[in-house]
C-alpha cells in the first residue's frame, strides 16, 4: 500500500462560447473561460461580472492580451515550460497559467455496438458487460508525469447513439463529469453545450433546474477534494518512459477497481517497490531493476510480467505451475507470474491481476457494482480515510462496499444531501457498507479505530 | 445436409429458410427516430423506434423504458427491495403475493424447467453463489457445497398460487432470474412500444436478448450480425420475433486446475464444460433466452424433441469455440442475409 502525495485543489471551470453572456448572478460562478480568439466574448463576461480566463492554442500564446484583466489562461496543446513561465510573467502577479490535457473522454456508460456498417444495426453475442468510458487511469498518468500539478481535464460531448436529435448531453451527464474528476483528484474545464449556454442565457426553468444541479455538484466536488488525502494504491505499474503505450492495460485496472500508482524503470528501487503488494511490470528491466523487482517477490510480494523476455533472476528455480497463458515461479515468500504474451486483451488481463490478489489484499471491494468505480484515500494523519464512490449509470443502486481496516464510524454524503452517519458492519479487518441508492457520486468518510492498523497496510 | 434428427449442420451448403431482401448494396440504414441507450439490468438497452412523429416515437420510448426499468425492479435479485428478493427472503415462510410480471415469468420459468427437463431452471441460485465464492477464492468449491446447493434446486420446490402468489416448500430455494429476465423484458418493451403506436422498433438488452417489431424503412428485418457465417451469410433479419444468444468461456481457476463459466447445470450442478455458444430466434423473448442455457447443455443432435416441445417457430444456432456457428436447427423466423 502507498499513500501519493496528492494534489493541492480541485475546481471545475466553466467553458462558455456563446452570447449572450448571462449575468454572474444567474450561473453563480466567479469565473468563466472564454476563447482567446473572441476578445468581444471575453469583455462581455467581463461586463457581466466573471473573472475571465482565457483558452488559447499553444502557438495563439502571442496573440493573448498582456494586463491586469486576464484572470488566467489555459493552454491547448504541448507547450515549453519557458514559454508558460514567460507568460505569467507578462499576465501579471496572480495570472493562473495552466496547460489542458485534452487526452480523455467525456465519462459515460456504453455498450460495444456495431451502428450501421454495412447497414448492421447489432451484434449478438453474450450479455455484453457495460463499458466504463472513464479518466480514473489517465488522471492517475497524469497525476505522476507532473508530481505535484492538479490535472486540468477537458474533452469534447460525443453523443452516445446516433439516434436524429438528442445530441445534447443531459444534466446527469454533466454530473457525471464534475463527480469524476472531484473522484479522482483532477480539475475541469467543463464544456457547456451551445443550446444548454443559450436556455441559460434566456433563463428557462428547466435549464436553470439543470444549472442548479450542475452547481450543487460543483460545490459539493470543491468542498472537500480528495486532494488533501492521499490515494492508496497496493498495485505499482512499471513502465518504461512513456506510459500512455500501456494505457489501456491500467485504464482496465482503473476499471477493475484495482488501484495502482505508476513507477518508471528508472524509479525502481527495493524502497519505492516496499509499499506494494503487487507489481506489474510491462516493458523490460534492466538488472539494477531486475535484482530490486526479485528482492521484492522474496520478501513476499507478487511480480506481474507481461511479454517480456528473460532471463530474470526470479526465473533460476523451477516453475511451481504452468499454464496456457502465464508461468509461476515461487521466489522467497512471494511469487512471480510471467504471462507469455504482452497485454493484449486488457480486461483478461485485469481480471487476472485482480485474481492473483487475495481478497484481504485489495484495496477496495465492491459487489454489485460493476457501474461503480471507487478510489481510497487517506487522511495525512492516519486518522481517517475517504472513499469516493461513482456510479456511471445515473441510475440508482444499490452497492455493498469492502473497505479493509477497523473504523468507529463511517460519514456518507452526496450532493444536494446533508451528511449521514452509515451503519456498516466490521467483519475481520474489514468494514462492510452497504450504500442504498448511489445514483451518480458520493463520498465516504471513515474515522479509523484508535491503534487500528491504517488501511491497506495489513496485506503482504 | 440435414440430419434425420432435424438439425443441419452449417458446414454444409443448405438453403436457408426465408428469402431476404438482399442487404449488402442496400442503401444505408435511415437513422431511427429515436434511438436511447441506457443502463438496466446489469447492462446497457438500446431502444430503436422509427415512426413519423418523432414526439410520439420519444414518448413510446420513454415508457417503454420506464416499463424495463420496472421490471427491473422487480425481478432483480441484486436489488434488496425487488418482488424477487422479497419472495427469495420470505418464500419458505409462506405464499409471497408478488407483482404479476414475476408471477408470469415464475410459472413460465417452471415449464421451460419442465420441457427442457430441468436444463433451463431457475432455483439455480444457490449453485450460483457456490461457484461464485469459488472462483474469488481461485478454486473449485468442496464437492459437500455442491452437493448442498443441489439440494435446493429444482422448480418442484416451488409452489404457485394464481393469480399472483407464491411460495417456496424448501427453506434454502431461491429464485435467480438473469437466466430469462432480459428476453422477458425486451419482450414487454417491445409491447409497450407497439401499444403506442410504434410498429417499427427494436430493443437490445447488451447484445444477448433483442426483440424487433416490423423493421426499418427499406427493410425486409432489423439487420443483427452473428458471431459468424451461415452458408456465407452472417447477418439475421430479426422481424416481429426475439432473438437470445448465451455463451459458456470457462475461465481458469488461480490456485488450480479447471475452470468455471457462467452457466450451471443444473442437474449435475457443475459448470457447462468447455467454450461454446447458442443463439436462438423464436416468437418470445424468455423462451428464447431460457432455451440457449438448455441448448448449451444440449447436444444438436439430440435438441430436436426438446426443441419441437416449444412449438414450430423456434430457431437455434449452436457456435463452437471458435464463436463461429457450428450447427443450425431451422425455423421459420431464421432469415439471414450478407453476402454468400
Amino acid at each position: 500500500m502507498v499513500c501519493l502525495a496528492g494534489p493541492a485543489s480541485a475546481e471545475v471551470f466553466v467553458r462558455w462560447e456563446t452570447r449572450p453572456v448571462p449575468p454572474r448572478d444567474a450561473l453563480d460562478v466567479a469565473a468563466l473561460v472564454v476563447p482567446a480568439a473572441d476578445a468581444g466574448l471575453a469583455q462581455d463576461a467581463r461586463a457581466a461580472g466573471y473573472r475571465v480566463f482565457l483558452e488559447a492554442a499553444a502557438d495563439a500564446l502571442d496573440a493573448i492580451p498582456r494586463g491586469g484583466d486576464v484572470a488566467g489562461v489555459f493552454v491547448q496543446g504541448p507547450v515549453d515550460a519557458a514559454r508558460l513561465d514567460a507568460l505569467r510573467t507578462a499576465l501579471g502577479a496572480g495570472a493562473v497559467v495552466r496547460t489542458l490535457d485534452e487526452r480523455g473522454k467525456w465519462p459515460h456508460i456504453r455498450t460495444n455496438w456495431v451502428t450501421s456498417r454495412n447497414g448492421v444495426l447489432q451484434v449478438a453475442s453474450r450479455t455484453a458487460q457495460p463499458w466504463i468510458e472513464n479518466n480514473a487511469a489517465l488522471i492517475r498518468i497524469a497525476q505522476r508525469e507532473h508530481p505535484g500539478v492538479v490535472p486540468l481535464l477537458t474533452y469534447p460531448w460525443q453523443p452516445i447513439t446516433p439516434a436524429v436529435g438528442g445530441e445534447e448531453p443531459a444534466a446527469d451527464d454533466y454530473l457525471v463529469a464534475i463527480a469524476e474528476a472531484g473522484s479522482f483528484g483532477a480539475d475541469l474545464l467543463l464544456p457547456l453545450h451551445p443550446a444548454f449556454q443559450r436556455r441559460l442565457a434566456l433563463g428557462l426553468p428547466d435549464a436553470r433546474a439543470d444549472w442548479g444541479r450542475i452547481r450543487e455538484a460543483m460545490t459539493f466536488y470543491a468542498s472537500a477534494s480528495p486532494a488533501r488525502y492521499e490515494p492508496i494504491a497496493g498495485i505499482a505499474v512499471v513502465t518504461a518512459e512513456e506510459p500512455m503505450r500501456w494505457f489501456e492495460a491500467m485504464n482496465l485496472l482503473a476499471r477493475h477497481n484495482l488501484p495502482f500508482d505508476l513507477l518508471t524503470l528508472d524509479q525502481v528501487t527495493a524502497n519505492a517497490l516496499a509499499p506494494f503488494r503487487l507489481v506489474v511490470v510491462l516493458d523490460p528491466p534492466a538488472a539494477p531493476q531486475a535484482a530490486a523487482l526479485d528482492a521484492f517477490a522474496r520478501r513476499g510480494g507478487t511480480l506481474v510480467t507481461a511479454g517480456l523476455q528473460g532471463p530474470f533472476p526470479w526465473e533460476r528455480g523451477e516453475p511451481a505451475s504452468r499454464a496456457d497463458d502465464r508461468v509461476t515461479y515461487e521466489v522467497g515468500s512471494g511469487r512471480a507470474v510471467a504471462f507469455a504474451q504482452p497485454v493484449i486483451n486488457p480486461n483478461d488481463f485485469a481480471l487476472a491481476v485482480r485474481q492473483l490478489l487475495a481478497p484481504e489484499q485489495r484495496d477496495v471491494e465492491i459487489w454489485n457494482g460493476i457501474t461503480v468505480l471507487a478510489a481510497p484515500y487517506k487522511a495525512p494523519g492516519g486518522d481517517a480515510v475517504l472513499v469516493t464512490v461513482l456510479n456511471y449509470t445515473h441510475q440508482p443502486l444499490p452497492v455493498q462496499l469492502r473497505i479493509p481496516g477497523r473504523y468507529v464510524s463511517v460519514h456518507y454524503e452526496v450532493p444536494g444531501a446533508r451528511p449521514a452517519l452509515l451503519p456498516f458492519r466490521q467483519r475481520g479487518g474489514f468494514a462492510e457498507i452497504v450504500l442504498d441508492d448511489l445514483t451518480i457520486g458520493g463520498r465516504l468518510f471513515m474515522t479509523v479505530a484508535p491503534g487500528a492498523e491504517p488501511q491497506g497496510s495489513n496485506g503482504k | 445436409m440435414r440430419s434425420a434428427d432435424g438439425v443441419r449442420h452449417a458446414s454444409c451448403a443448405v438453403l436457408l429458410l426465408l428469402a431476404a431482401a438482399p442487404l449488402w448494396g442496400s442503401p444505408a440504414l435511415e437513422p431511427p427516430t429515436v434511438h436511447v441507450q441506457r443502463y438496466a439490468m446489469g447492462t446497457m438497452v438500446d431502444l430503436f423506434a422509427y415512426h413519423e412523429s418523432r414526439e410520439v416515437a420519444e414518448a413510446a420510448v420513454e415508457r417503454a423504458w420506464a416499463e424495463f426499468v420496472r421490471l427491473d425492479d422487480v425481478l432483480s435479485s441484486f436489488k434488496p427491495a425487488s418482488d424477487l428478493s422479497r419472495l427469495n427472503r420470505e418464500g419458505a415462510s409462506g405464499f409471497v403475493t408478488v407483482d404479476p410480471s414475476l408471477y408470469d415469468l415464475v410459472a413460465r420459468s417452471i415449464d421451460y424447467a419442465r420441457l427442457t427437463g430441468g436444463r433451463f431452471d431457475v432455483t439455480v441460485g444457490p449453485l450460483l453463489r457456490v461457484w461464485k465464492a469459488a472462483w474469488a477464492a481461485g478454486h473449485p468449491p468442496a464437492a459437500a457445497d455442491v452437493e448442498r446447493a443441489k439440494a435446493c434446486v429444482g422448480s418442484d420446490l416451488v409452489e404457485l398460487q394464481p393469480p399472483n402468489r407464491i411460495r417456496f416448500t424448501s427453506p434454502c430455494v431461491e429464485i435467480e432470474l438473469g437466466g430469462v429476465g432480459k428476453g422477458y423484458a425486451v419482450d414487454r418493451a417491445l409491447d409497450v412500444l407497439r401499444a403506442h403506436g410504434v410498429e417499427r422498433a427494436l430493443v437490445n438488452a447488451g447484445g444477448s436478448s433483442i426483440a424487433a417489431a416490423g423493421a426499418p424503412p427499406g427493410r425486409d428485418g432489423w439487420p443483427v450480425r452473428l458471431g459468424g457465417s451461415i452458408d456465407g451469410r452472417d447477418v439475421l433479419l430479426l422481424r416481429e420475433a426475439s432473438m437470445s444468444t448465451s455463451e459458456q468461456r470457462p475461465r481458469p481457476f488461480a490456485a488450480a486446475g479447471g475452470g468455471v463459466g457462467e452457466i450451471l447445470d443444473p442437474r449435475s450442478g457443475a459448470p457447462v464444460p468447455g467454450a461454446a455458444g447458442v443463439t436462438v430466434v423464436a416468437s418470445d423473448g424468455a423462451v428464447a433466452e431460457a432455451l440457449t442455457k438448455a441448448l448449451l447443455m444440449t447436444a444438436p443432435a439430440d435438441a430436436e424433441r426438446m426443441l419441437a416441445r416449444f412449438g414450430h417457430d423456434v430457431s437455434a444456432i449452436w457456435m463452437g469455440p471458435d464463436g463461429a456457428p457450428a450447427a443450425v436447427h431451422n425455423g421459420p423466423r431464421l432469415a439471414l442475409a450478407g453476402p454468400r
